[in-house]
């Protein structure tokens, strides 16, 4: 009995080696949507024959925890499709290796990082967007929002989920957005206002637009990929592009500093550049990281890239645990909500 | 001091067991103190006691179960004291049989014999032989569930006997059938036994079991001998108070000593043969059993002889297990009437009869505590 | 006349030389307690030492822990935990007592239905109820109006799942609690004339006193330390067991995760000890042997638990019945057309179908693998002579498990296993450490009941076998084992149910080659995608009662082959 179980153990223990062990595969940690990385890894695979992606999948913040968790022992071979306050913090801890990949110069200049070489370079850009439920709305009788200020408003008590920007990248992007946008003060009163009618926090920034889409709730804080993707699936929601501006943040791409598979992970970066993966990055971001592609999201009306606000990555990076702790002070305690 | 004299079914003098200075603790609970026995070649020895005497600690002791913490064991001149359970040379059996009830009676018998490398042919003849022996040879093919009591103790016993083992280890083996299938078991054992020749020790806590049974007897009281001895010498000649309760019913008369072979009880004054070396006046407790007193066909001369009151008689069966007054004292005897007795004499609660307590049957011990020289 | 033992020569203890069968027996015991130690309470130790450590690694003593309770916002977690979890258990247990009554002590009719019917929540990770009462109770729910405005998301909402998900353990404890109850003192309280009344509360509760008290503590850790409810319906009502999710995944606080988690660990540890002690007690009074009670017709409380169970076990099917639609409804609320669009995992998180077959094969492999280290485990605990302190290491590293909420060990597996200097940290992100997580956070109850299965046979097969010079593994596969099959399919069947449905144990360290469906469903709750959340658990759920089907047909033709003997 004893000798077959550690013939198992030794078994299982094999498996396990031999799915490291094999060559050319890389484990790529992403915090993309499951629907968009099966395009892109297709494409990649296609064009650089013998590299195989095993993806990591899990939200923004997640991601960012399973990385710094892992410092010690790092997993990942490459990053890609993180949100650039993340992999700068990252960059911070020394975990990524630096790498121009062929054809950077071809991408915008504010889509890179500005380290010779760079660390990471930008994929494309996603911004917040309302989803709202037109149907819920008709019943209750309440308007389209057309502003965050909007939202700040008495009508919407208890109709609005939002994710929270501890553990959604979203989340945090709006957060960031709104203190740049308006200023610190301004910013946090806001907020203030905000949280009175907030039904519920969610973990993940998709979250509120499927449950606006559901109609559990009227209007949910997100990004304009999930919110055209949803209405295409066919919910009776509207996409509220927000008149003072969006907060965004940008996915980018980085190999770590530990990675035994350099070359393979060279070759993601590569193809992470090229005019072809920008034609993917477009079917879902209106904004890619090379010039002139332009975007097809059918269901968002108004110019993205015209209403971004001012992002400042370092600073948004470098505050984020001050913003967050300040968010969880003010927010995070109060537990019973309508 | 204990005798150990072989008995008359052992000729060889020298022991085929021999225990020494076996004692074993449990933590601070010493359940045998310094042992000494020993076993001679062909008997059958019962560890008779009550429970948590230290009989079984005695008998896994030897089985190596649990190994003694101080003293020497040896097994036919060799010292097995350290041997663990599979290197010693006995088959066991016990009161809750303990067969594998998903095997076959045959695969029963036959467990051991497989592990020891025997021939297939060797094996089947070996089990035919052994349920022959034990009566069940229509039983090879059945489960031990479709047994009954009785019958699965004797595949026990067949199964223990496969090796042929130096020694025959019973743990209660009888306890748990009824009365009935007991009775006849006992004698069945015991004859196997005997034509086997096999050197046996049965625990038991039934005396009767032991008398019936054993070529000789161990009494055992909290972790210490107390005799040793055919039943005839353990029942007859208690060594002591302890075995004379513990080994069939008992009168105990407390009094003085008043001579060295006299001693009075509640004003009765009792002869008994042979003499104590205590002092006049030492406590001592005069034992006689109920069925020793004899009340028809007295000779005057006798000593020991009294008046009697009749009290209660209790009919048991084969006998009156009556009370006896004893006349101008208050000493009360049980006394053991047969119904010839009871018929011939015409005894009835109230009346009057003579009774002798004869001396030869009388046991004198010296109260505990009381018997400083 | 009295014998006096003439001292034997000066004493020196006796040591029993060792045969084979002692030194292989010894050696596996050890082995194996070496891999609970490995696999249980190393992890945990390096938890401990997490707490006390700053994120760079350096020793900060308390200053965590200092920080943890200057935080309102996180000690708030700890009465809310407590809270929950009491309310939950006095509401879980009261019902399972109704229910049990029903089943064991009444002629009510379908007992065996209602005995069905109350083992569905096992088969389903405890995500399910809280996704079904979202589409119960949400904004958008059929029975919404029953709350009275209240919201689904905060404690009630997370009461009502956790009394559904915790019913059938507390309905098993319970059950054999009043099952087991002397029919003599039941007669005894006819004769006195007590009315039923009076009977019950003088010889049914006092009768089922310590299987009511061993059932509260025993759902009451389940609830303080379940992660799935909270996670799915809690909204903005924290408890520790989401704390430790948020600290470790939202916030890469790994250390306050490691503080919340030590907290976690204490109602828990604290539970199990006064149960443990109990049961001490309990087994004392229990030794009288019973004669088995045969309840009798009577109408009125026939009917009145006829109609408490039937509600129990509606909502039960409801709860099920409406995961099920939502799983099959097109786009909910709005368009209920039946599809099986969300049984597509492939385009939603979590990791598609692929997860699931992970799941099947993680499950098997726990199954196969924990069954064979627990049953010779628990023989070799309860059969080796001798080595009472590697028996009793054994043991308390067992039992340990019971003790430890699946987050807390998991977290404990991260520190661990992915230590840098770890050599066995080849196993993190692989297949190997789903299972030895799994089958450690499992070991403790089927442990005990390979334990129970164990005494239930003759003790003393072993020592006829040594003395018949039969090695023990022989005996062990010739008889133990044939005669444990009931108890060791048993054990496999409790592992693969868990290790499909568990959540907590593993949401720290599956990989993207090994993704489960239980966290998958975790995952796309998250992520929005309710509705295939919900499909995959019912994908789950069916998946349980096919191989618990099969299971029972199987074992049902087994057992009849084999076991022949059992009959007469």
């Amino acid at each position: 009995m004893s000798i077959r179980n550690l013939c198992t153990a030794a078994a299982l223990a094999l498996c396990g080696l031999s799915t490291i062990a094999r060559a050319q595969e890389l484990t790529v940690y992403t915090a993309l949507e499951a629907d968009q990385t099966k395009a892109y890894q297709a494409a990649f695979e296609k064009a650089n024959a013998g590299v195989k992606i095993r993806w990591v999948r899990d939200s923004t913040g997640v991601v960012t925890a399973k990385l710094l968790a892992e410092k010690s022992n790092p997993q990942a071979d490459v990053i890609f499709g993180l949100a650039a306050t993340s992999i700068m913090l990252l960059d911070k801890e020394g975990m990524l290796m630096a790498y121009a990949p062929g054809g950077l110069d071809k991408i915008k200049p504010a889509m890179r990082d500005a380290a010779q070489p760079p660390k990471w370079v930008g994929m494309d850009v996603w911004a917040s967007a309302l989803c709202f439920n037109t149907i819920e709305a008709g019943k209750k009788k309440l308007a389209a929002p057309t502003s965050w200020a909007d939202l700040a408003k008495a009508d919407y008590r208890g109709q609005i989920a939002m994710p929270n920007p501890a553990s959604s990248g979203t989340g945090y992007l709006m957060v960031s957005g709104w203190l740049q946008l308006m200023g610190e003060d301004k910013g946090w009163a806001f907020m203030d206002a905000l949280h009175q009618n907030i039904a519920a926090y969610t973990h993940s920034g998709s979250k509120p637009c499927r449950q606006a889409a559901a109609g559990e709730y009227t209007v949910g804080l997100s990004f304009e990929y999930r919110a055209n993707r949803t209405k295409k699936d066919g919910a009776p929601i509207d996409v509220v592009l927000p008149s003072e501006g969006l907060g965004w943040d940008m996915e980018a791409a980085a190999i770590m500093a530990t990675t035994k598979k350099a070359d393979a992970a060279k070759k993601l970066l590569d193809w992470s550049v090229t005019p072809e993966a920008n034609q993917l990055y477009a079917q879902n971001f209106a904004i890619v990281a090379v010039p002139g592609i332009q975007a097809r999201l059918e269901h968002i009306k108004g110019d993205v890239e015209k209403m971004l606000v001012k992002n400042d990555f370092t600073w948004a990076a470098t505050n984020r645990e001050r913003i967050l702790n300040e968010w969880s002070r003010r927010y995070g305690g109060k537990t019973e909500k309508q | 001091m204990q005798t150990q004299t072989p008995s008359a079914a052992s000729s060889s003098p020298e022991p085929y067991l021999k225990i020494r200075g076996v004692t074993k603790r449990f933590d601070k609970f010493t359940a045998l103190q310094a042992i000494d026995l020993d076993i001679y070649p062909g008997e059958f020895v019962s560890f008779l006691g009550p429970s948590g005497c230290g009989k079984t600690t005695l008998l896994r002791a030897i089985s190596g179960l649990d190994v003694q913490s101080e003293g020497t064991i040896s097994q036919g001149g060799k010292d097995i004291s350290t041997l663990p359970v599979n290197q010693r040379d006995f088959g066991i059996v016990f009161q809750s049989y303990a067969l594998f009830p998903n095997l076959r009676i045959k695969d029963n018998v036959a467990y051991g014999l497989v592990s020891a490398g025997r021939s297939r042919s060797e094996i089947s003849t070996r089990v035919t032989e052994l349920l022959a022996l034990v009566g069940l040879s229509d039983q090879a093919m059945k489960f031990p569930a479709q047994l009954s009591g009785g019958q699965q103790q004797r595949i026990a016993l067949a199964r223990a006997l496969a090796l042929s083992p130096g020694l025959l280890l019973l743990d209660e083996p009888l306890s748990a059938l009824d009365a009935r299938v007991r009775a006849r078991l006992r004698g069945e054992i015991r004859d196997l036994q005997q034509r086997l020749g096999i050197t046996t020790i049965m625990v038991t806590h039934d005396q009767e079991e032991a008398l019936t049974m054993s070529d000789r007897i161990v009494v055992m009281s909290r972790g210490r001998i107390e005799q040793v001895g055919t039943p005839d010498e353990v029942y007859s000649r208690p060594a002591s108070p302890f075995v004379a309760d513990f080994v069939g019913r008992m009168n105990f008369l407390d009094g003085r000593l008043v001579a060295p072979n006299q001693a009075n009880c509640k004003g009765v004054d009792l002869t008994f043969a042979g003499e104590m070396t205590y002092a006049a006046e030492t406590q001592v407790t005069v034992c006689v059993r109920p069925e020793d007193i004899v009340v028809r066909n007295i000779n005057g001369a006798n000593t020991n002889v009294f008046d009697a009151d009749v009290g209660v008689m209790e009919f048991v069966g084969n006998h009156f297990a009556t009370t006896l007054h004893i006349n101008g004292t208050n000493l009360n005897v049980a006394a053991d009437l047969s119904m010839n007795d009871v018929r011939d004499l015409g005894v009835k609660p109230g009346g009057t009869i003579k009774a002798l307590l004869p001396a030869d049957r009388l046991r004198v011990f010296a109260t505990p505590g009381a018997a400083a020289q | 006349m009295t014998a006096v033992a003439v001292e034997a020569a000066p004493a020196r203890p006796v040591r029993q030389r060792m045969s084979r069968d002692d030194v292989i027996m010894r050696v596996v015991l050890t082995l194996l307690a070496a891999w609970l130690l490995l696999t249980v309470l190393l992890p945990l130790w390096s938890l401990l030492a997490k707490s006390f450590e700053s994120p760079d690694g350096r020793f900060v003593g308390l200053a965590n822990f200092v920080q943890y309770f200057a935080n309102p916002q996180l000690t708030q977690s700890i009465l809310n935990s407590v809270w929950i979890a009491f309310v939950s258990t006095l509401l879980c247990v009261f019902l399972a007592f109704l229910y049990a009554y029903g089943v064991t002590r009444t002629c009510m009719p379908w007992r065996g239905a209602f005995k069905i019917v109350a083992q569905i929540p096992l088969l389903a990770p405890s995500l399910l109820p809280a996704i079904s009462l979202v589409y119960l109770f949400g904004n958008q729910g059929f029975a919404k109006d029953i709350l009275f405005g209240h919201s689904i998301y905060g404690p009630i909402g997370i009461v009502m799942g956790e009394v559904f998900w915790a019913f059938p353990h507390a309905l098993i404890i319970v059950t054999t609690a009043l099952a087991t109850a002397d029919a003599r003192l039941y007669e005894a309280a006819d004769a006195l004339k007590a009315g039923a009344w009076r009977t019950f509360w003088t010889v049914t509760v006092p009768g089922a006193r310590y299987g009511l008290i061993s059932a509260t503590f025993v759902v009451f850790t389940l609830i303080i330390t379940d992660f799935g409810v909270p996670k799915v319906i809690g909204g903005q009502y924290d408890v520790l067991a989401t704390d430790i999710y948020k600290q470790v995944i939202g916030q890469q606080n790994f250390q306050m995760g490691a503080v919340v988690g030590l907290i976690l660990l204490l109602p828990a540890v604290l539970a199990f000890v006064i149960d443990q002690v109990l049961q001490r007690r309990q087994s004392a009074l229990l030794s009288a042997r019973a004669v088995p009670y045969q309840p009798k017709p009577n109408r009125a409380i026939d009917t009145a638990l006829f109609a408490a169970c039937g509600l129990i076990a509606v909502a039960i099917l409801v709860i099920i019945g409406v995961a099920f639609f939502a799983s099959i409804a097109t786009l909910w609320p709005y368009n209920l057309t039946p599809s099986l669009k969300n049984y597509n995992f492939d385009d939603v998180d979590g990791g598609g179908w692929e997860s699931f077959f992970n799941s099947l094969q993680m499950a098997a492999l726990a199954a196969v693998f924990g069954t064979a280290v627990v049953f010779l485990g628990a023989y070799l605990v309860e059969k080796t002579r001798g080595y009472r302190p590697g028996r009793a290491i054994y043991q308390f590293l067992a039992l340990l498990p019971l003790a430890v909420p699946g987050l807390v060990l998991g977290l404990g597996y991260i520190f661990f296993f992915n230590a840098p200097g770890n050599p066995l940290n080849l196993v993190y992100g692989t297949m190997v450490i789903l299972v030895m997580c799994t089958v450690a956070h499992f070991y403790s109850v089927a442990h005990l009941t390979a334990v129970t299965a164990l005494k239930q046979i003759d003790q003393e097969f072993e020592t006829v076998s040594a003395s018949l010079r039969v090695p023990f593994y022989r005996t062990f596969f010739r008889v133990t084992l044939p005669v444990c099959l009931p108890a060791v399919l048993d054990i496999a069947m409790y592992l693969f149910v868990n290790a499909l449905t568990t959540v907590s144990a593993v949401v720290f360290l599956y990989a993207p080659q090994t993704t489960l469906a239980s966290i998958a469903v975790l995952n796309m709750d998250d992520a929005g995608d309710v509705a295939p959340a919900a499909a995959m658990a019912m994908t789950l759920f069916f998946t349980a009662v096919v191989v618990r089907v099969l299971y029972t047909a199987a074992t049902r033709r087994l057992l009849a082959r084999s076991q022949a003997w059992r009959l007469r």
